[in-house]
């Protein structure tokens, strides 16, 4: 530890001397200077507050909806929200996740949404908030049925394209892709929250789990902490529109 | 083949290695304690990471300590002759290079950080409904595993001296240096929560700085051991002064003219080459060879065994 000794100002005895009063000047400094922790090393915190938020929005139904005007959707509206709480206008950009990431890397946005899972693959570029959602993928059985126990064989409906279709087949049950899941009749594939506003009933076998988040410029620790606090208080009450607005589409 | 005679510990020293090997327990649980402290904090700051790395290396000592002096009381057989002194010191060369090793690929890995620029984020985790920084469970864990260590280090450190056992004096000495490893760490977290993003991973290179200095230094030691290097202090900055003590008592035999000593350390233990020229005349030669065997054996504790080898003429000195 030569190393560090040379750096310390008497080469004394390691707790006594120079340790202590290290632990000390340490305790002052955490004391001191903790109450702001974490900072933002770009300021992004203090730029939002009363300024601007430009989001990113990568389009995932129910959670982004590009159209006219402004995007919608549960996290496009949460957002407006934490720009609100902060006084801050919100400034949109709609692209594919790949530029989208990549402007946030380089901190030319504060966040992106679209349902983006916990498992992204940007993961190590960019900085991810706690998931505000956690989500069952799993199998559902109309009101008043129950999902068998062993899946071999039956038909399930499931969205085109969607990841249950590889899950199902490796379950032993056929995948019915049907555009109109929310139509179909007899089982269908889904999230969690979206069986629960279709009326179904979940089923025990579970296909995947997905953890559903915001990210965030890397390193902006303030800021970061900002948006992680506003997703906490607002984790419920963002489930809940979640299911009305799956309710919504399937009427 | 002749083997060497079992090393036994001298009784007053039984009781030094039995604290010795409860502390080395004590010590390997409060590490596995802290490693997996810091393990569950880590994040993605880079401080954090060398600090854990140190902490994982640092379990090697104690298990060299603990290993190592089981089968170095192993008895000498055909075939380990001279027994299994060296077990320890193979350990610890493999440990050193381990050090060196991460302490190198550390240092890049922090540097290329610095250069690229990269921003640590510290998010935050949910504790007891609340959401809290993840900075301060981190600063935390780096508490632990920088403050009882001392106290380990400050213990271990006269048992190291009486057993004269090297691998638990350099484990005493990596302990009690531990806190600033630490507080380097403790340093780049509260860094990063200011909003300095280079503090981070400038401390982590000074920790790898620290950890390549740390191997270079046991594995000089190690290497020295092997090659037979005469036998130094537990610290390696002396000689130890038996040869000449050896020389010295062997000379003071009225029937001895002059002795060369050579002595080499395995382990724990000193085996010993004299070669004498006895005063012409001497009778009962292989009696009192017998004899002074015996008496030197008594100098040092360590000294496990003596040949003496009567010899002509006096041979060049080394």
């Amino acid at each position: 530890m030569t190393i560090l000794r040379s750096i310390q100002c008497e080469e004394g005895d390691s707790m006594s001397g120079g340790g202590s009063r290290a632990v000390r000047l340490l305790l002052v400094l955490v004391l001191g200077a903790g109450c702001g922790m974490p900072r933002d090393p770009e300021g992004t915190l203090e730029r939002v507050r009363g300024g601007t938020l430009r989001a990113g929005v990568v389009e995932r139904p129910p959670f982004t909806r590009v159209g006219q005007g402004p995007p919608s959707g549960v996290e496009a509206r949460l957002v407006e929200e934490l720009a609100s709480s902060l006084g801050a206008t919100v400034e949109w950009t709609v692209g594919t996740e790949a530029r989208l990431m990549e402007a946030l890397t380089h901190r030319k946005l504060d966040l992106v949404i679209g349902g983006i899972p916990a498992d992204t693959p940007y993961g190590a570029q960019v900085a991810l908030s706690r998931p505000y959602l956690s989500a069952r993928l799993t199998v559902g059985a109309p009101p008043g049925k129950t999902v068998p126990r062993e899946l071999k064989g039956h038909p399930v409906a499931v969205e085109p394209g969607h990841s249950a279709i590889a899950l199902l087949e490796e379950a032993g049950a056929v995948p019915e892709p049907t555009p109109q899941v929310h139509a179909a009749s007899g089982l269908r594939a889904g999230f969690d929250w979206q069986l629960e506003a279709w009326g179904y009933t979940a089923g025990e076998a579970t296909l995947k789990n997905e953890e559903v988040l915001v990210v965030v410029a890397p390193g902006e620790n303030g800021w970061l902490r900002q948006v992680d606090l506003f997703l906490h208080e607002n984790a419920s009450k963002t489930r809940e529109r979640l299911v009305q607005s799956a309710r919504g589409e399937a009427r | 083949m002749r083997t060497a005679e079992p090393f036994d510990l001298p009784p007053e020293k039984m009781k030094p290695l039995g604290r010795a090997k409860r502390w080395e327990w004590i010590s390997l649980a409060y590490l596995v304690s802290a490693v997996a402290g810091i393990y569950f904090t880590l994040g993605n700051s880079q401080a954090m990471k060398a600090a854990w790395l140190e902490d994982l290396l640092s379990l090697i000592p104690p298990l060299a300590f603990l290993i190592g002096g089981r089968v170095c009381r192993r008895r000498p057989n055909g075939e380990f002759p001279y027994g299994y002194h060296r077990a320890t010191t193979i350990a610890y060369l493999v440990g050193s290079l381990a050090l060196l090793m991460m302490g190198l690929y550390l240092f890049a890995d922090s540097v290329m950080k610095l250069v690229q620029g990269d921003h640590p984020t510290i998010g935050s985790v949910a504790l007891f409904g609340h959401v809290v920084w993840l900075g301060w469970p981190m600063l935390l864990a780096l508490l632990w595993s920088g403050v009882p260590v001392v106290l380990l280090g400050r213990l271990k450190l006269p048992l190291a001296e009486q057993l004269h056992d090297k691998v638990l004096y350099a484990d005493a000495m990596m302990n009690k240096a531990d806190w600033m490893t630490a507080g380097a760490a403790f340093l780049g977290v509260v860094g990063i929560g200011l909003g300095f993003w280079w503090a981070d991973a400038v401390a982590a290179g000074i920790i790898s700085l620290d950890i390549f200095h740390d191997g270079q230094k046991h594995l000089r030691a190690a290497l020295g051991d092997l090659m037979d290097r005469a036998p130094r202090t537990l610290d390696y900055k002396h000689p130890v002064e038996l040869p000449e003590r050896i020389r010295h008592t062997v000379e003071s035999l009225d029937w001895v003219e002059s002795a060369q000593v050579r002595v080499r350390e395995d382990g724990h233990v000193f085996f010993a080459d004299v070669e004498l020229v006895p005063r012409p005349g001497t009778e009962n030669l292989v009696q009192r060879l017998t004899h002074a065997t015996r008496d030197l054996k008594r100098l040092d504790w360590r000294l496990h065994e003596v040949l003496l080898v009567p010899v002509e003429r006096s041979p060049r000195p080394a």
